[in-house]
């Protein structure tokens, strides 16, 4: 029995003639322990995807199993990390985490919540930030206290939702090396929606392309056999990296080139205009 | 190191392609500080590019890459040194160098076609209305936006938002094209599709253009040859890297080129040494890994805050960068203005 198994799902918005199926005949399933990164262009409708894992979205027509039963609707069991952080601006870094922790163990002393809490930030390396509010945090510390408050919760699963898609280059790689290192620990079962294909090859064990919507589905996966613990630059040297790189490359750009850069040739002439000479000398006073 | 080309023989210094068309020597870049002191941003740079050229610009971030465009554009007066285009030397921003920043700076009260027509509008004032308008319609089928010439700027996604830049910036017909990180803003996959429209359009129009990254992968697929600016301050080329891979190129044939990952590691090596180098400027006495990881919060505290000051003075920026982009024929007021009835 797989861990997480969607069946023919497919989802849509609106009504009628307004109506835009975003996937269809999505099939897929996740072993325990498994790290699934599905790789996306923007708007194909990764977000949906695993809002429906989650239990934020309902599907129109298929099977989404958790542990071979229908997901009911959100559960802590499936912890999320949103590329927005969502933090609550009232609350301190300690807050925010103790606030989950309190929903997922109500049974714990406060001094037990305390503790628990701050075991989860110190393991995202904030414990220096304990008592500051988000406003006061740069964009990596705030999904540091995201990733800290779904870890507390203890889930069975993490499902990311681009978690590092808004942050700058050199803030990604710390906080993906941050996240490979917390994984490591105890292999937890991840779905993470991407569009990094980087990104995706060095955290993930399978690849799985979401192809551009409406309508969208699921390509062919890609398994990633690369040694563990991952190590970024030595990556570049594995020919099975490149490999891989370059075929997930190769598929992504080949399925947006049928439906975008078609568009791309023109039927039209170019007038024979030419363009001012605004430096000439007699052009300008 | 060894040798990663073939050619040994290959001049990094000479353009790989065509004459010299835009030259720059001793270029620098200084600001008065405010205790009466001088801080030199870049300091003798120089570059030959030849015509139908396309080189990447890459170096760490605050280096002084987009300062070097700006003084090619023209929108930032260079302290000393010459900058040539065309066998005409750079005094001010033109048409002549049309340029795309990371943000679109599309006017939104303007539909897609409205936002190129402005340019071409005042830089074809002798053309009819109706060749001016295929003109501009043109270009942006050439981006792909052919069906999208009537929507507004909101309705646009910011990777289409993008092209429309490039057809604005192309429509002008430059000499020669400036690229400030232009998919900076994308995502990676969207950026790559910026990238092959991009490659497909400089293989039909053979512009001349100069592009500022800090994607290695982004550099390589598109560029003749690489330059690599040392830290600031007084930043110049450190090293120039010339690209093997054969023209017209296809991403598969260039991610596959046997040198490929080869030249990858030595851009990226170069960035990480710089990055060293900066590193160890920034903090000498700091012991301990803690301190240095308060300082990284704190600095990226600052400059987010900097960024969200920044956003307020977002949507004069967009006019003014816009008047800027369009070569400053038009000057903020005038755009104003122009949004009056």
């Amino acid at each position: 029995m797989s861990f997480i198994e969607l069946k023919n799902v497919r989802k849509g918005y609106g009504e009628g003639s307004l109506r835009t199926e975003v996937l269809d005949d999505i099939n897929l399933s996740i072993e325990e322990g498994e790290f699934v990164a599905v790789v996306g262009f923007s708007g194909s409708g990764k977000t949906t995807l695993i809002s429906l894992v989650a239990g934020l979205l309902e599907a129109d027509a298929g099977e989404v199993l958790y542990k071979g039963a229908p997901v009911p609707g959100p559960g802590p069991e499936r912890g999320i990390v949103f590329q927005n952080y969502s933090l609550l601006p009232w609350l301190t870094v300690t807050g925010n985490v103790e606030l989950a922790v309190k929903q997922v163990f109500p049974e714990k002393s406060a001094a037990e919540r305390r503790e628990h809490a701050v075991r989860y930030i110190d393991m995202v390396n904030l414990k220096r930030a304990l008592w500051k509010r988000p406003h006061e945090l740069s964009g990596g510390m705030r999904q540091r206290v995201s990733v800290a408050r779904t870890l507390s919760m203890q889930p069975e699963v993490l499902l990311l939702d681009e978690p590092f898609g808004a942050l700058d280059a050199l803030t990604r790689a710390t906080l993906q090396d941050e996240l490979m290192k917390i994984w490591e620990q105890d292999r937890r079962t991840v779905l993470m929606i991407t569009n990094d294909v980087d990104e995706a090859l060095l955290l993930s064990d399978r690849i799985i392309p979401l192809t551009p919507g409406p309508k969208a589905t699921l390509g062919p996966e890609f398994k990633v056999d690369l040694d563990r613990p991952r190590d970024r630059t030595e990556m570049n040297h594995d020919p099975e990296f490149t490999r891989l790189r370059n075929e997930i490359t190769h598929y992504l750009t080949e399925v947006n080139a049928e439906s975008k850069l078609a568009a791309m040739k023109t039927a039209r002439r170019l007038p024979d205009i030419k363009p001012i000479d605004l430096l000439a000398p007699t052009s300008k006073a | 190191m060894a040798t990663i080309l073939e050619e040994p023989a290959l001049d990094a210094t000479k353009p790989r392609v065509g004459r010299t068309h835009v030259e720059i020597t001793g270029l620098n870049k200084t600001y008065p500080t405010p205790n009466g002191g001088k801080a030199v941003i870049v300091d003798g740079f120089e570059v030959e590019i030849g015509e139908g050229e396309f080189i990447a610009i890459i170096g760490h971030s605050g280096c002084g890459k987009t300062t070097v465009l700006q003084m090619v554009a023209g929108l930032n007066p260079k302290t000393f040194g010459t900058i040539s285009v065309a066998g005409r030397e750079v005094s001010g921003p033109g048409p002549d160098r049309g340029v795309v920043f990371q943000a679109p700076c599309l006017l939104p009260w303007f539909t897609t076609l409205g936002n190129v027509m402005l340019g071409v509008d005042r830089v074809y004032p002798d053309a009819s209305k109706k060749d001016r308008k295929e003109l501009a319609e043109y270009f942006l089928d050439l981006v792909g936006l052919g069906d999208a010439i009537h929507k507004w700027p909101k309705e646009l996604s910011q990777g289409m938002q993008q092209r429309v830049g490039i057809a604005r910036a192309l429509a002008l017909q430059p000499k020669m094209l400036l690229l400030d990180e232009p998919f900076g803003m994308l995502d990676s996959l969207t950026r790559m599709e910026l990238q092959d429209i991009l490659l497909g359009l400089l293989q039909r129009l053979k512009i001349t253009t100069m592009m500022v990254t800090h994607d290695v992968d982004e550099a390589l697929y598109l560029s003749d040859r690489i330059v690599m600016m040392t830290n600031g301050p007084a930043a110049k080329v450190g090293q120039i890297l010339p690209i093997p891979f054969e023209r017209p190129r296809d991403r598969d044939s260039v991610l596959g080129h046997e040198s490929y990952y080869d030249l990858r590691e030595s851009l990226l090596d170069f960035l990480e040494e710089q990055d060293e180098k900066k590193g160890k400027a920034a903090k000498e006495p700091q012991p301990g890994e803690t301190a240095t990881f308060e300082a990284i919060n704190a600095t990226q505290t600052k400059i987010e805050k900097y960024q969200k000051s920044q956003e307020r003075d977002r949507r004069m920026q967009t006019i003014d960068e816009a008047g800027g982009m369009l070569g400053g024929m038009i000057d903020a007021d005038d755009v104003r203005a122009d949004r009056q009835p």
